[in-house]
């Protein structure tokens, strides 16, 4: 019972009135920005994080964070079911049935079970990440470099893998991350790598900058150029129904609850595994749903499960997530990558280390998500006309709002215009990687891991006197290179089973998901 | 990005051709740059190896990537994907403006600059509301700089107005 305790004690450290202040800052916030199509959850944090810079309490900045994180993915569901237009690819999902809700009138039951699935999703994943995390961390502990390495090459290529159409593609944006991430000078020997003998290259292009540039300036880029500004239709909330509670009746009350669950279910352990984040819970949870519902027929025009399972899929996800980067320092989402960063930023550095140094911040993050959930709960349901205003409010005000904050963020960063240039730069190419469908995020998780990979790397050899033999010779290191190598393999399996089995390989698609968290 | 509506399909051959071909020449630049990471020769616990590794491995992915535009033209006719360039001259000024936005921030100030570019990109962004456009800009900018620089202690350029 002592994660419980640990537990207990992580709220004591949230619970008082200036945090839940800053919680409820930070949904506001969140669903404000979320609810714009196209900004997802890592965007907003990304572009709210120089809010914390002078926080001198981390705590108050990550008990904001999880309120934005919260508050962008419902912004996100909101979108999608009203608008029909996903933010992110994990709201694909939820737009499928959700906008048919909404257009058959129920789009008050949709809002509250996207909005109350999140909510217990968020609480069983917090719940079983707070019972995960310690005894991951503990093992966590006996990690060579060599098993790091390894685990490192095995998340970027596993995201790389699944994410986007192209595996070509998505690796190409990867070395185009970890490039990024060589420039400046080299932590080791000190050496200049990259910066063209440009002093102001000497400290690395700054993370928060990349993600600013890669996403929030490329995806406004894009948004204007395929002429998304203009207003999209808002379907309209209809008036309260009698005999309803949260606004649900009691047999959608029943369809909801099992639904939830196994989104839950489905979420939490892909959110662990290094699978890219949220979109392959949400699309499998979809699919078993749809499945499930077989002679029901109501899927496709609006069935109550298509939005229930995946939504609790995406929150329950999220906490996966938290696993490894907590115990491991191992980002595998857009999202965990950013707040990667804001963990820099306060000088923490998750990973075995920072379970057992710090438990008091880790456990106030976990109960902070707690709060981020509550209030969401809270917040949202009551005030959704507020929301449906703002997504009447015109997007080129929204857009250039969000182009403001994103300099602001930049310049808040650095202080220099020089920084400011080259993310507009980075902005640029984001642009025309959307233009020829190249997925963002392994390019912001190579720019995280690339110098980590090469820590390790060059540590593990340090230790073996520079044995490259060394990787094979832990049995745990090598399996999960395996693993690595059956994760680049895993895009083709239905090709090759194909191949196998003596069909034409021409019919069997490449397995693949949508990008970014 | 899943947005369904309109452009979605369109590809054009030339643009890979040109992506490739810049992929390419950025990379024998890099190249030639991982040659004066100081440091001899490649040792795998130096400074040199680890970047070899990564720009080769571009080097290899751009040139599948061409190969396969290629392959693909040849077999279907299409090449790999690619979506319509439309609406390139208000990019291009959306652009210039965040480029004079970042020049003029320090001299002008955080306050006038950002109001003039929210009014810029607001309008460029498709928007004909005037008196929106410019009340939105100026309570935008000021809610932030003195939020920021009050409330947040981040310095913000004072600029002109040295307020």
């Amino acid at each position: 019972m002592n994660n419980l305790e640990s537990l207990l004690g992580g709220f004591a450290t949230v619970i008082s009135p200036e945090n839940l202040l800053f919680a409820l800052i930070g949904v506001t916030l969140g669903t404000l920005v979320g609810v714009l199509p196209g900004i997802g959850p890592a965007v907003t944090i990304a572009l709210l994080l120089p809010v914390t810079y002078n926080f001198s309490d981390p705590v108050g900045a990550f008990i904001m964070f999880a309120g934005i994180y919260y508050g962008a993915m419902y912004g996100g569901s909101t979108t999608s079911i009203l608008l029909n237009t996903p933010g992110e690819s994990a709201s694909v999902a939820t737009a499928l049935e959700g906008h048919q809700m909404a257009r058959r009138g129920k789009a008050r039951a949709a809002l509250a079970t996207a909005a109350i699935g999140s909510f217990v999703a968020g609480l069983i994943s917090t719940l079983l990440l707070a019972f995960v995390a310690e005894p991951l961390g503990r093992l966590a502990v006996t990690f060579r470099a060599t098993d790091y390495f390894a685990l490192m090459v095995l998340a970027l290529v596993a995201v790389t893998a699944l994410v986007g159409s192209s595996l070509v593609r998505g690796l190409i944006s990867l070395c185009f991350g970890i490039l990024i991430g060589f420039i400046g000078l080299d932590n080791q020997s000190g050496q200049a790598r990259f910066t063209f003998d440009n002093p102001a290259l000497f400290d690395g292009i700054d993370v928060v900058l990349l993600i600013i540039g890669l996403f929030a300036i490329g995806e406004t880029l894009y948004v204007m150029v395929k002429g998304r500004t203009r207003p999209g239709q808002v379907t309209p909330l209809e008036p309260k129904q009698p005999g309803t509670f949260m606004w649900l009746t009691r047999s959608e009350w029943r369809r909801s609850i099992p639904a939830w669950l196994r989104g839950s279910a489905f979420g939490f352990p892909f959110g662990v595994l290094p699978s890219g984040g949220a979109e392959l819970p949400t699309f499998m949870s979809y699919t078993y749903e749809k499945n499930r519902s077989k002679g029901k027929n109501e899927f496709g025009s609006g069935a109550i499960e298509g939005v229930a399972g995946p939504e609790a899929a995406n929150n329950a996800s999220f906490s996966g997530v938290l696993v490894p980067l907590l115990t491991l320092g191992l980002p595998t989402s857009a999202t965990a990558a950013v707040l990667l960063a804001a963990f820099q930023i306060f000088n923490l550095q998750p990973g075995p280390q920072f379970m057992t140094k710090s438990p008091d911040l880790v456990w106030a993050v976990i109960a902070s998500l707690f709060i981020g959930n509550v209030l969401l709960l809270a917040l949202n349901l009551p005030l959704i006309r507020l929301w449906v205003k703002v997504l009447q409010v015109p997007r080129p005000v929204l857009y250039a709002s969000i182009l403001v904050f994103a300099s602001l963020g930049i310049y808040s960063v650095s202080g220099s215009i020089i920084d400011v240039m080259i993310a507009f730069g980075i902005g640029i190419i984001a642009f025309f990687m959307r233009q020829f469908d190249f997925p963002v995020a392994p390019a912001i998780l190579g720019a995280i891991l690339g110098p980590e990979l090469e820590l390790q790397f060059r540590r593990a050899l340090t230790l073996s006197n520079g044995n490259l033999g060394t990787f094979i010779e832990r049995p745990l290191t090598v399996v999960i290179l395996l693993l690595a190598l059956l994760a680049l393999l895993l895009p083709y399996l239905p090709k090759i089973t194909a191949k196998l089995r003596g069909r034409s390989p021409a019919t069997a698609g490449k397995l693949s998901f949508g990008d970014e968290d | 990005m899943h947005e369904l509506d309109e452009d979605h399909a369109s590809t054009s051959k030339t643009g890979p051709f040109i992506v490739a071909a810049v992929m390419l020449v950025a990379g024998v630049v890099l190249l030639f740059q991982t040659f004066r990471i100081p440091g001899e020769g490649f040792d795998p616990q130096g400074p040199r190896f680890f970047p070899l590794c990564i720009v080769l491995a571009w080097l290899v992915l751009s040139a599948i990537y061409l190969s396969t535009h290629i392959l693909k033209i040849i077999r279907t006719g299409k090449g790999e994907a690619a979506e319509k360039f439309t609406r390139m001259v208000p990019a291009a000024i959306l652009i210039v403006a965040l480029i004079i936005y970042a020049l003029v921030l320090d001299s002008v100030g955080y306050l006038i600059a950002t109001a003039l570019f929210f009014i810029a990109a607001a309008r460029v962004l498709g928007s004909r509301n005037w008196a929106r456009d410019i009340t939105v800009g100026v309570l935008l900018s000021a809610v932030l700089y003195f939020a920021f620089t009050q409330a947040l202690g981040v310095r913000l350029p004072e600029g002109i107005l040295g307020i």
